[in-house]
């Protein structure tokens, strides 16, 4: 009969004193092993990234080198007039890339992130670069949007950035595609 | 009861627009590389966001943004678990620009500042480095945090409640940071309940009283419309369960039977609860009510290793209502049970694995785990949503360690996964530049050839000609040599003229056409001899032309000469490539042995908790043998008593014997 008392007690000891934490920071019972381990993850995933960068820059340097070098990046403004859903970009009536966005990749774009949509290589001359987009417009209405710009590939690396905002003037969205130097 | 709302705040703080003139800070990304940053970043890629700013900075780096981009590298990595990196890129950034006082220069707002080093404190709080963490959050400005996210300055009072009490330091500290809480506010709660609860040892009294004057201001403030209604009910409860078991302790029945009646039924306190008041009213001798308590546990799923009380207490509870038989059977069961579950427990510690662990953990959707993939939710801070499927893992999950443990190795996974992903695109670049050398030497022999059928060589020795006699006939003044085509074709049909007169008969006709012919010759004559400054100027510039069209052709020989006996840029890339390849073979030994450490550690913790989970189990399996032993003795000595007065029949006298024996 005593043996009930005493397991309670023990069982008593561990909720008495638990102190309390809001959510997940629940009580610590030890903190000499995981700070160890802790430091060498730390330590490995500095490793892992300065490898991860080397590369990535050879994986460029060796696929798209920087006389071919061209790439496309999309911006969004705010979206006030365009729910974004898909785009799709063609060079010289060939389709490069096609994307589907998530919500959380239009938020990422809306707070000021910029999708790298194509990174690839073309030759030197003149091209035409075409992008579609697709989304929800002004009223709940499908919007589709093409832009077109004619450029001139040099041996520099060319970057170009779709722009997609909004224009108050006409509460519709624009897209532009504008070239970076 | 997570509360993730002041997790989330950490990638937002880094984010915002930091200049020391936010008005002038433009909105769009300046630079391509940070505007692809930002969309990892935001997305919470913090190893693809991390990897792709290195890559920007190795470019040039990040141009048009000031000391922002290091500022969201310091909170990438915080979120990525990378605390000590981003402490020191905190220092040397914040501080700097803090001595600075230059706000052109620092492009890191105030606030900002505040906040990284808020949030860099609490991050070191939950890593339980207090010391670091203390630094960090000193380094607050409280006044600034105060007017600027209120939320934040009573999180940081909290925090640094929280760390005095943790480094054991005076009370006084603690209670220091409670009164600069408003009342009624949920840190403060914490606080209180934490410091009330640190004296228990000592002044139990005490504590009871700070837990009854702090559960009642909790009931005082609930309110369904607040969005901390469920958050200040659970500590409320916990508070109660607390106040109850402590009174319990000091032999209060009635007082702790009290607190434990205010904790709803479907409260996560309830099961705890439920024990407790069966054990305070199995003291009053109200066996009926603690009878009723254990059987609504027993119906309950013994979901926590330490529920497995129930079925001991229950047999105890029938045995003080003087139902021996009752009390046999439920001692039986009970140790029928203990021994189940010490066998398993056995069974799981020999045969534990991180398989095991893993099957004994699900996701949020109820998928199962498999650590490494993407799509494991996890907080700020990197620890999984997971939850138990095997209750005796319940417990362990929701310690601060094993949850460490458990984000290392997910994070350990994830870099495996990176590395064999370059490993592969490694052997395809290897690949690659194999078959673009034997391109190469096939262009190589092509070109060789067209150069050979185009008898190049040739048309530079006539080139080389060509200058010899333009030199020679300018330093003789040979105007003929210069004449123009026309000027050719003139002197041709002036010579058929001549040749046609010697032909002629002599006569006065003659004579008249010779004069007539010498006549146009000396025209002719004058005519070159004015023309040559013209003529000679049109060689000379075809020649140039020539001359340059020689060398360049010449040059690109050169080049293409330079270029078939070395093939710098592709063994540059090659060695590149191997270079990569050795440094990926180093880390992914080095990860393995990571890894294996991490595994170790985990299945170690849960082979301890398991071990002592047995221990206690085969305490009441001993105890409720004995138990067993001791009713059956009993039973057996009740019954033989009444056999003496009326003789049992020889069957029922050996199934006793044989129930004694069990």
């Amino acid at each position: 009969m005593n043996f009930l008392k005493l397991r309670v007690l023990i069982v008593f000891a561990y909720s008495t004193f638990a102190a309390a934490e809001p959510a997940s920071e629940s009580v610590i019972t030890d903190d000499s092993e995981p700070k160890s381990i802790a430091i060498s993850v730390e330590d490995l995933k500095r490793q892992v990234i300065q490898l991860n960068r080397d590369l990535f820059i050879l994986e460029e340097d060796l696929l798209f080198p920087a006389n071919t070098q061209f790439a496309v990046y999309l911006s969004l403004d705010t979206g006030k007039f365009l729910r974004l859903d898909s785009t799709k970009l063609k060079v010289d009536d060939e389709i490069v890339a096609a994307h589907l966005y998530t919500e959380r990749q239009i938020k990422a774009l809306q707070r000021g992130g910029m999708q790298r949509l194509h990174l690839g290589n073309l030759k030197t001359g003149e091209h035409e670069v075409t992008v579609f987009v697709e989304g929800i417009g002004p009223n709940n209405r499908p919007y589709k949007h093409a832009a077109s710009l004619m450029i001139d590939k040099g041996t520099d690396v060319k970057a170009l950035e779709v722009r997609i905002r909004d224009e108050s003037s006409t509460y519709q969205p624009s897209v532009d595609i504008v070239e970076w130097d | 009861m997570r509360i993730p709302r002041q997790f989330l705040c950490l990638f937002f703080v880094f984010s915002l627009p930091a200049s020391a003139d936010d008005e002038a800070v433009p909105e769009r990304a300046q630079d391509l590389n940070y505007g692809t940053v930002l969309y990892e970043y935001y997305q919470g890629h913090a190893f693809e966001a991390l990897t792709a700013l290195k890559v920007a900075t190795h470019k040039g780096g990040i141009k048009g943004h000031g000391d922002h981009p290091a500022l969201v590298e310091g909170g990438l990595m915080l979120s990525y678990g990378m605390t000590r990196d981003a402490k020191a890129i905190f220092e040397s950034l914040l501080e700097e620009s803090n001595s600075q006082q230059v706000p052109t220069a620092i492009s890191v707002s105030p606030s900002s500042r505040n906040q990284a080093w808020f949030y860099l404190g609490k991050v070191l709080y939950l890593e339980q480095d207090y010391l670091a963490a203390l630094e960090s959050l000193a380094k607050v400005d409280s006044v600034l945090l105060r007017t600027d996210a209120p939320a934040l300055f009573q999180e940081w009072l909290y925090l640094k409640g929280q760390i005095s009490q943790h480094r054991g330091q005076n009370l006084s500290a603690l209670a220091e940071q409670i009164e600069l809480l408003p009342e009624g506010n949920l840190w403060r709660a914490y606080l209180r309940y934490n410091q009330a609860v640190s004296v228990a040892d000592k002044h139990p009294e005490m504590t009871i009283s700070q837990l009854q004057s702090l559960s009642q201001s909790l009931g005082n403030t609930l309110d369904k419309e607040n969005s901390d209604f469920e958050e200040r009910r659970a500590l409320r409860e916990q508070c109660l369960l607390t106040l109850g078991q402590l009174q319990l302790q000091l032999t209060q029945y009635t007082h702790a039977i009290e607190a434990f009646k205010q904790i709803r039924l479907d409260s996560v306190f309830s099961d705890q609860a439920l024990f407790a008041y069966s054990i305070a009213a199995s003291n009053m001798k109200q066996y009926g009510l603690a009878l009723q308590a254990l059987n609504t546990l027993k119906a309950r799923s013994l979901f926590t290793p330490w529920l497995q009380q129930v079925p001991y207490a229950l047999a105890y509870v029938y045995e003080q209502l003087k139902q021996p038989e009752l009390a046999l059977d439920a001692y039986r069961a009970a140790a029928s049970h203990y021994h189940q579950v010490s066998e398993q427990l056995e069974f799981d510690h020999q045969t534990l694995t991180e398989q095991k662990i893993m099957r004994a953990l699900k996701l949020d959707d109820a998928a199962p785990l498999q650590l490494g993939i993407e799509p494991i939710a996890n907080d700020a801070y990197g620890h999984l949503k997971v939850e138990p499927l095997d209750f005796n893992i319940a417990g362990l999950l929701s310690s601060e360690v094993f949850q460490l443990g458990l984000r290392d190795l997910h994070e350990l996974y994830k870099l495996k996964f990176s590395l064999a992903r370059w490993e592969r695109q490694l052997d395809s670049f290897s690949l690659m530049l194999e078959t673009r050398g034997q391109l190469r030497d096939q262009r190589i022999e092509e070109t060789v050839a067209a150069i050979e059928s185009q008898q190049a060589e040739h048309w530079v020795d006539q080139q080389k000609d060509y200058l010899a006699q333009i030199t020679q006939a300018k330093r003789d003044e040979d105007m003929a040599f210069f004449a123009s085509k026309q000027q050719l074709e003139f002197k041709t049909q002036i010579q058929s003229v001549f040749d046609a007169l010697e032909r002629f008969p002599e006569g006065e006709e003659k004579n008249a056409f010779i004069q007539k012919i010498r006549r146009i010759k000396a025209y002719y004559d004058w005519w070159v001899a004015d023309q040559y400054g013209v003529n000679l100027w049109q060689a000379e510039k075809q020649l140039i032309g020539l001359t340059h069209a020689t060398e360049e052709f010449n040059a690109r020989h050169v080049k293409l000469k330079q270029q078939i006996q070395s093939n710098q840029q592709n063994a540059l890339l090659a060695s590149r490539v191997n270079e990569g390849r050795e440094r990926l073979k180093r880390l992914s030994l080095e990860l393995d042995r990571r890894l294996d450490d991490a595994r170790l550690q985990l299945v170690q913790q849960v082979r301890n908790d398991l071990a002592m989970q047995r221990g206690e189990i085969q305490q009441y399996l001993l105890a409720s043998r004995k138990a067993q032993a001791r009713l059956s003795d009993l039973l057996y000595v009740q019954h033989n008593q009444v056999k003496r007065v009326t003789p049992d029949s020889p069957t029922e006298a050996k199934s006793r014997e044989t129930e004694v024996e069990q």
